[in-house]
């Protein structure tokens, strides 16, 4: 039931999405929805290889798969007891959220290079996308994000009492995974030299808001996994559940105006881009490892002072690398 | 989540996505090809263009196959977090970790590369020098493209 909701909202958002970036005109929502969909239609009855066809629906089927396993993913994020499965399950019990991250992180991936190999020569950021340039950082930072989970093994939730959210204990983890998500939907949209091909685009923007959801789901739906086990009925479950369209809407609205000022400010190095994204994703796992395993994960405190000053180590070595413009009231 | 379950998603996303893909194919097919309503490229200063023939290099493939081994031994060390410092296993994730940050140092992954000098225009007014200092100064140099 929840997945056909999610399919609901998404799709005709991700439609508007696609008629929104190429027609940048003051039409109505529906006139633009309608215009993307003939736009879609005909470019998709123009595909004409078996292949590229084949590889686009796999797209679209990696996309709605991953729609299929949020609601899992959230109901095991959210799990507190543990109860005992019997038979062999597929994704047991205790690493049920590390695992369905990293299955969600994988069909990201597979829809990525599939939906980047059927737009070879039109799209001038194929080499990166083809390469290990973006599920790299994204590993990186799915092991990082991922000693934030809710494991089951009970010793971890001894630690400390406290009901800090990730947000505030992982920044680190969470922005390297937004940026290694949302990466190739950003370069591909801001590329100088791109052709118009509409059913990509429109795939994409639909990879972008599961991609989203993912990461409010990671950064609200989880709970640190030292925070105690809780009633079922508080009210912090409610401010969560609040919370996550909310998110949601802030994380899309930050990523329609990074792209559309790339866009008009000439697109972004996609190297330095993807370099920023490997460190970053290196520091927070690094982070995580040294919280976990030398510090012992006793205070929660320690958590976000070592998360913020790695983000800020981490800053002061990047930022250097990048002028800040000067001042608009030089100018006469 | 058990094997059947998983047999049962697949067949609904794989559904779904045939419906999706034929109502949009059929319903919405239009024979007159709609008016190309993408923006012209907007006009980008000297220093920002990449010209798009220069990909940049990509030989990082192997050493990123590499890192994920023990990416994914650290994913497994979270099960014995508790550990103490003193035990073995928690020796071997920090040298793990340690291996992963020598791979991609060594391999110049996490450096940036000095940019090329690029030849500017005779006379550049203000606004053509502000735009380029937004971007950070590294310029991939130029391979020949039968290397990748």
């Amino acid at each position: 039931m929840v997945p056909l909701l999610l399919l609901l909202f998404f799709l005709p958002a991700s439609l508007y999405l696609a008629g929104a970036v190429s027609h940048s005109s003051q039409a109505g929502i529906k006139a633009t929805l309608l215009a993307s969909l003939h736009r879609i239609s005909y470019a998709q009855h123009q595909v004409r290889t078996l292949s590229q066809r084949c590889l686009l629906f796999v797209s679209l089927i990696c996309c709605l798969f991953s729609i299929i396993l949020l609601p899992l993913f959230a109901e095991s994020l959210s799990q507190r007891s543990f109860s005992l499965m019997a038979g062999p399950d597929l994704i047991t019990g205790d690493f049920a959220p590390l695992l369905f991250l990293g299955l969600l992180l994988l069909l990201h991936v597979a829809g990525e290079v599939c939906l980047t190999i059927t737009e070879q020569k039109r799209n001038a950021h194929t080499a990166f996308f083809l390469n290990s340039y973006f599920w790299l950082p994204a590993l990186l930072a799915w092991a990082a994000v991922a000693y934030y989970l809710p494991l089951g093994n009970s010793d971890s939730t001894t630690g400390a009492v406290s009901s800090m959210w990730l947000v505030l204990l992982q920044p680190l983890g969470s922005l390297a995974l937004l940026l290694a998500l949302i990466g190739p939907y950003l370069l591909s949209n801001t590329a100088r030299a791109r052709t118009e091909n509409p059913v990509q685009n429109w795939i994409r923007e639909f990879r972008m808001l599961i991609s989203l959801l993912i990461i409010v789901l990671t950064i609200i739906g989880s709970r640190t996994c030292f925070s105690p086990v809780e009633t079922e009925n508080s009210p912090a479950e409610i401010i969560r559940i609040c919370m996550l369209p909310v998110m949601t809407l802030i994380l899309l609205l930050i990523v329609v105006r990074l792209r559309n000022h790339f866009d008009t400010h000439g697109g972004f190095v996609a190297e330095s881009f993807w370099k920023l994204t490997l460190w970053l994703s290196l520091t927070a796992l690094t982070a995580s490892f040294l919280a976990f395993h030398v510090l012992g994960m006793s205070d929660h405190l320690m958590h976000v002072l070592l998360n913020f000053s790695l983000l800020a180590i981490w800053a002061g070595f990047i930022l250097p690398k990048y002028h800040l413009k000067p001042t608009a009231t030089i100018q006469e | 989540m058990e094997w059947f379950a998983f047999l049962i998603y697949f067949l609904i996303a794989a559904c779904c996505a045939l419906v999706v893909w034929f109502m949009i194919k059929m319903g919405f097919r239009v024979l007159t090809p709609p008016e190309s309503v993408f923006r012209e490229p907007t006009r980008i200063s000297a220093a920002n263009t990449v010209p798009t023939a220069q990909t940049p290099r990509l030989f990082w493939n192997f050493t990123s196959t590499l890192i994920v081994i023990p990416t994914l031994l650290l994913v497994l060390g979270i099960a014995v977090r508790n550990l103490p410092l003193q035990n073995p296993v928690t020796y071997t994730l920090g040298s793990l970790l340690l291996l992963i940050w020598c791979m991609a140092l060594w391999s110049g992954m996490l450096a940036f590369p000095k940019p090329l000098p690029v030849d500017k225009p005779a006379s550049p007014d203000r606004f053509e020098q502000q735009t380029p200092e937004l971007k950070p100064a590294s310029q991939p140099p130029t391979i020949p493209k039968e290397s990748l």
